[in-house]
């Protein structure tokens, strides 16, 4: 599936209404531009007449009234512009009140990854995941913004504009996908080493394979086959859980990223890597190699027991 | 002390003010010496320097983004480059070599012999080049920077930077700050009460009214970044919590701080560039300014208006809408002054004869990209535009067409232009042609995909992107731009040293230009002018053409160091002014506040001893000496 992530190809009404304005700019821009530069090469290339340094008072009333003339055009076409970016801005702020189908997100920042936490109003109340964000078609999500370490930024090209996740302060922003699809929102504010690395990938879709995902991303981790439970068992005696939860198998920290249902995800990591075998084990064995800085310790399962933790991680679908 | 029009009126004696102006020879002389020329050529030769190490900082990391997941640099040394990159071009580069040409020519141009404070102007440079060597030394000793050059807490508090990396941003910021505030003072007085009789406020050459504005910016704006540094550093020496939100302090705080500084910077560095464009288009036209009034207004409204402007840095943060609009709105309306001075620059060209050579060409490029930089400038004054380019790869496009459109092609004009007056020989046309291209190939191939990208999703300040991306292409064409504008500030450099040697003489005015500064020899001797030139309108050399016949004021005294001093408004003479001479205890309270302020990063004592080892030297040097001013 293509993911996508372009200001010029939006997929929700916000980002159309920007990205309306920015071809309004584009275009005005383009014209002032070519004036200027214009009238430019013409006073650079037109016969001269005048000798050196002498003045024609007639042509310098001229030239006043031209250059006044062209202020006031200027002024205008400001005026013109900050209308239709006012209306714009008006067009696209956040509504106070929510609707019945409102979906509730808060997106927790850290470094350097998502913390995404859907909120309910029936038990479990709230189910926590990471990195990657599902939202239904067609339905207003309202995330609330925080962050638990530094300043970081939300950014989904095709879908809206930026909002900060700063520390301290909690905002709302809301966004909605009309199209089905995955979108990056790669993290835009600077936070440090792994900056680069930290993507929230949205995956919009159809209301009832959202209520497919969300209904199974409610439930506990199942209770492993045999075959591998050995690999539960590494997970739960290796130092994993000081940081990571599974829920049903390893009450842990919150840290780190939720692990209940790795194995749906798509990446690793925040975008760093595809979540396939090979990369989730070396990723564990050496989380500094693809993602220097990141706050993955080195720690010492390997050989048999790396791959039968990596075997019942797969299992968490 | 009466002007007058005698025929080629000598100074008295000139052998007596030729010995009280020279500055000691030999490396005494280098450290002592308090002459504008010789500080003014240091700025402008040490910005240069830091030039080119930013410019090599910027082009390893073009090379890392060059294809992607690079891996030439690690995250931790590109976030330390990226960091050092922007503190150097805009503390170390931008400002100091744009003062520094102010140090250099202003005097020149309004016809005095020396700045008003010229220690304080030999003590500044001493500050400027030490904070920037320190802050290298912290680079290559790994305590590099790693919070950005704009240093948003808490990343840059102790708890997620415990190196010494942002101590060392921190008090280099303080030491610029020192530095550019003591020359933006000398330069407000000196423009203020030096000026030549007969230079009313009218009659100003439009670079001297730009540094003027710039001056009075950078005391407001400069003063702001200084108290924040302070914050900054006093918060992670001594644990202050300005900015430590879970202590009742405000990240949030620290963006107004830096902000409400940071875009007064860009017109601070913007401004001289302007200024330097006027007297290119006058000049290469061989016309009087079409608007002078209405550009020195512009500049002077440039100059407030920026200073409301600084929200427009921080739309993305959730500030309330009202608010957002306001900044929206001054941001709009900042673009008219700017609109005033090019449309009065083409009038000029339209009436003019322009003639080919090497700095017009760079007033050519800065119109092409300055222009486009300022349309988009436009764009990121809309709050929803914004919210989606603000922090991608559009805003890195936008803010170098600004800053290298606006203020380095018009410096490398200024180079070529002024050069001969401070060598005595021309550079080589051939050359700066050759210079000419290249930049502007390598900013234009460099800068304009930028915004694509920008539009197309990629953040600013990554080290690396994935290939999955489609970025790869763009990147790899802005790299090779790069090169391009490397091998064009190589030609450039190349250019002026080799002129030095091998050079055509140049006569003392070899443009047939209009201001001051050509009136006197190339180079100028020590002193400037054996007699004080009297000014009747805007263009002085040009209705006064034959050297002979130029006024001048008679009756200083040349066995002191003795100026003019004239009148604000209208420069009428009221009284003469000894200014002081060479001394090495400028120089000893540079190191004394050196060392103040690089002991601070370890331990708060460093206040207490940069304060007495600064303050010895500087009492020392103010010492009133027997026969003052008069």
């Amino acid at each position: 599936m293509q993911e996508a992530h372009s200001v010029l190809g939006p997929a929700s009404p916000q980002a159309a209404a920007i990205a309306h304005l920015a071809w309004i700019f584009f275009g005005v821009a383009a014209l002032v531009w070519l004036a200027v530069l214009g009238s430019l090469t013409v006073a650079l290339l037109r016969p001269h007449g005048l000798g050196e340094r002498d003045v024609d008072p007639q042509l310098t009333r001229r030239h006043r009234n031209v250059v006044s003339g062209a202020l006031g055009l200027s002024a205008v076409a400001l005026l013109v512009l900050g209308v239709v970016d006012y209306s714009t801005g008006r067009g696209i702020e956040t509504p106070r009140a929510a609707t019945p189908d409102t979906v509730r997100v808060r997106l927790i920042g850290r470094q350097w990854w998502w913390e995404i936490q859907y909120e309910q109003k029936t038990p479990p109340y709230r189910v926590t995941t990471a990195n990657e964000l599902h939202i239904p078609l067609g339905r207003p999500v309202v995330l609330t913004l925080e962050s638990s370490d530094v300043i970081h930024s939300f950014w989904a090209p095709s879908l809206h504009g930026k909002s900060d996740l700063v520390p301290s302060y909690s905002s709302e922003f809301v966004i909605q996908a009309d199209k089905p699809g995955v979108y990056r929102a790669p993290c835009a504010e600077y936070c440090g080493a792994q900056h680069a690395k930290m993507m929230l990938l949205i995956i919009a879709q159809p209301a009832d394979s959202f209520a497919g995902w969300y209904a199974n991303e409610m439930r506990d981790a199942p209770t492993p086959p045999p075959n591998v439970a050995r690999g539960q068992e590494v997970f739960r005696t290796a130092a994993c859980p000081f940081c990571h939860t599974i829920r049903g198998a390893a009450t842990g920290g919150s840290v780190a990223p939720d692990l209940t249902h790795i194995a749906s995800r798509m990446t690793l990591a925040a975008g760093t890597l595809p979540n396939r075998r090979a990369e989730l084990a070396a990723w564990i064995a050496n989380a500094q190699g693809p993602k220097p800085g990141n706050r993955m310790p080195a720690n010492l399962v390997s050989g048999g027991d790396l791959n039968a933790l990596v075997d019942y991680l797969g299992t968490l679908r | 002390m009466t002007a007058t029009r005698a025929p080629a009126p000598l100074p008295p004696h000139e052998e007596t003010f030729a010995r009280t102006w020279a500055s000691p020879r030999g490396v005494a002389g280098f450290f002592t010496s308090v002459d504008h020329k010789s500080i003014g050529l240091r700025f402008i030769a040490t910005a240069l320097l830091f030039l080119a190490l930013g410019g090599a900082l910027a082009l390893t990391m073009r090379t890392q983004l060059m294809r992607p997941d690079n891996h030439l640099l690690s995250p931790q040394l590109y976030n330390q480059f990226f960091t050092v990159h922007g503190t150097t071009m805009m503390f170390l580069f931008a400002v100091p070599a744009m003062m520094g040409l102010g140090v250099y020519l202003v005097p020149l141009m309004i016809g005095t012999r020396n700045l008003i404070f010229p220690r304080l102007v030999a003590y500044s440079y001493w500050v400027y080049l030490l904070g920037g060597l320190f802050l290298y030394s912290g680079l290559l000793t790994g305590n590099g920077p790693p919070a950005g050059w704009f240093s948003y807490t808490p990343l840059s508090e102790l708890t997620f930077d415990p190196t010494k990396g942002s101590d060392i941003w921190a008090q280099t910021i303080t030491f610029t700050e020192i530095s550019m505030l003591c020359v933006a003072v000398t330069l407000i007085i000196t423009i203020f009460k030096q000026r030549a009789p007969g230079m009313s406020l009218e009659r100003i050459p439009l670079f001297v009214w730009s540094i003027l504005v710039t001056s009075f910016m950078v005391v407001f704006a400069m003063t702001t970044v200084a108290t924040a540094s302070f914050f900054l550093a006093a918060d992670r020496l001594v644990d202050t919590r300005f900015f430590d939100e879970r202590n009742g302090g405000d990240p949030v705080l620290w963006q107004h701080l830096f902000w409400l500084f940071g875009h007064p910077e860009v017109y601070i560095i913007f401004l001289p560039g302007t200024g330097i464009v006027s007297h290119l288009v006058t000049t290469f036209s061989r016309r009087p300014m079409f608007g002078y009034t209405a550009i020195v207004f512009a500049t002077i409204a440039t100059g407030i208006i920026s200073f409301g402007v600084w929200v427009h840095h921080m739309f993305a943060v959730g500030l309330p809408q009202l608010g957002l609009s306001f900044y929206s709105a001054s941001s709009l309306i900042v673009t008219i002054p700017t609109a005033i001075q090019l449309f009065c620059w083409i009038a000029t060209l339209w009436s003019g004869r322009p003639q080919w050579r090497a700095p017009l060409l760079f007033v050519l490029g800065f119109f092409f990209i300055l222009v486009r930089g300022g349309l988009t400038g436009v764009m990121l004054a809309s709050v929803p535009f914004d919210l989606q380019a603000h922090d991608s790869y559009f805003v890195v496009g936008h803010l170098h067409d600004v800053l290298i459109g606006g203020a380095v092609f018009p410096l490398m004009g200024a180079l070529i232009y002024w050069y001969p007056k401070a060598t005595g020989r021309l550079t080589s046309e051939t050359a700066g042609r050759w210079a000419f291209a290249l930049l502007f190939i390598g900013q234009n191939l460099t800068f304009f995909p930028m915004h694509i990208l920008g539009l197309h999703g990629m953040p600013r300040r990554v080290y690396t992107y994935l290939a999955s991306s489609g970025w790869g292409n763009l990147n790899f064409l802005e790299t090779i731009g790069a090169y391009i504008l490397a091998l064009g500030v190589l030609v450039t450099v190349a250019n002026l040293v080799l002129s030095a040697f091998f050079g055509s003489p140049a006569g003392d005015n070899p443009w047939a230009a209009d201001t001051l500064e050509w009136a006197t020899t190339s180079p100028p001797p020590p002193g400037n002018f054996p007699a004080i030139p009297v000014v009747w309108d805007r263009d002085p050399l040009w209705s006064q053409t034959d050297p002979s016949e130029r006024s001048v004021v008679v009756g200083l005294r040349a066995d002191r160091r003795e100026v003019l001093f004239t009148t604000t408004l209208d420069a009428v003479p009221v009284r003469r002014l000894s200014l002081p001479g060479p001394t090495i205890w400028t120089f000893w309270a540079a190191i004394g506040t050196t060392i103040g302020l690089v002991m601070l990063i370890f331990t708060p004592w460093g206040l207490v001893v940069g304060s007495l080892l600064a303050a010895t030297p500087l009492i020392v040097w103010a010492w009133p000496k027997a026969g003052g001013s008069e």
